[in-house]
């Protein structure tokens, strides 16, 4: 019976968490400069699925470091910081963008010029799957 | 009774449009900002509308984007020759002037970028009533960030007429921004 409920729970998970549960559209880094140290990812990711989806980070083999961050406007105070998830309802779209959350992209591990594909992962809280996706590069 | 009431609260409606007309025409004494690290830079013309706008430039998820905007909507409306954009940057530890220089000017020719040193950001932003507020970011590889005021403060021959929520580029920031032309 164990086993039973260990596999199915598993094949939820996988479900819950697969390429196809989840829309990723107009997805783009922008790198600072021409030279840049630091990028910023944006586009709009939407759950498709009936659970809720917890992204715990967004990483990328061709950066040290990414961040998920959020810009809060408190009475004409913007303010940027940085978070550790980010989640997604049912049937919901969740926006990266300018003034909104956005993922930081940090020390790139080798030139990467304008118009170039990048691969990313999403991770997946309490999932091993990461869903892979590209994106091209602005400057 | 009634009076009484009608009159305090004619006196208060007077005393804050009062406070408001000032505040909208407040002189301005600010450093002169291209003899300060930008000395061989161009200059902005001083006869134009200035908006001013401070930020930093290692904002990237506001302060380009809202930039980028204005000069959109500057060149839309034909606003692009008549007035110059004064990008002034918080970060007095990261930014230098080049920097700063070369971030507005990225984003379009009448856009002009300033860094200055601690105490005339701080003379410049109480002079705007800017709030800012240097934060650190725990577990981040930016170390710290701007907390900033964003708004457009709009300046003609010295003076700041005019204030702008920098969230809305609309009918409403056009209508001021042709009001000072």
């Amino acid at each position: 019976m164990k086993y039973y409920i260990f596999l199915i729970t598993l094949s939820l998970t996988y479900s819950v968490f697969s390429a196809e549960t989840l829309k990723l559209e107009q997805m783009t880094a922008t790198l600072k400069d021409e030279a840049p140290s630091i990028g910023v990812l944006f586009g709009e990711i939407t759950n498709l699925g009936k659970e809720e989806i917890i992204i715990s980070d967004i990483v990328s083999s061709d950066f040290s470091i990414t961040e998920l961050h959020t810009v809060l406007d408190e009475k004409g105070i913007s303010k940027m910081r940085k978070v550790n998830f980010y989640k997604v309802a049912p049937n919901k779209k969740l926006t990266l963008g300018p003034g909104k959350e956005h993922v930081m992209l940090f020390k790139p591990k080798r030139f990467i010029k304008a118009g170039e594909k990048i691969s990313f992962s999403l991770v997946i809280k309490n999932s091993k799957k990461q869903i892979p996706f590209q994106v091209e590069v602005q400057n | 009774m009634r009076k009484k009431v009608t009159l305090k609260k004619s006196l208060i409606i007077f005393l804050f449009v009062l406070n408001t007309s000032f505040a909208k025409e407040k002189v301005l004494s600010l450093p002169p900002l291209a003899t300060i690290e930008n000395k061989k830079q161009e200059v902005a013309t001083s006869s134009k509308v200035k908006i001013f706008y401070f930020g930093f430039t290692k904002c990237l998820a506001i302060c380009p984007f809202t930039l980028k905007k204005l000069a959109t909507f500057l060149k839309k409306n034909h606003l692009d020759t008549k007035v110059d954009v004064i990008f002034l940057s918080l970060d007095v530890d990261r930014d230098t002037g080049a920097s700063a220089y070369t971030y507005a000017r990225k984003i379009g020719d009448n856009f002009y970028g300033y860094a200055l040193d601690k105490n005339n950001i701080e003379a410049v932003t109480k002079e705007f009533n800017v709030f800012y507020n240097k934060q650190k970011l725990e577990g981040s590889e930016f170390d710290y960030t701007i907390d900033h005021s964003n708004y457009f403060y709009l300046v003609k021959n010295n003076s700041l007429l005019r204030v702008h929520r920098a969230v809305t580029i609309d009918s409403g920031l056009l209508k001021k921004i042709e009001g000072l032309l």
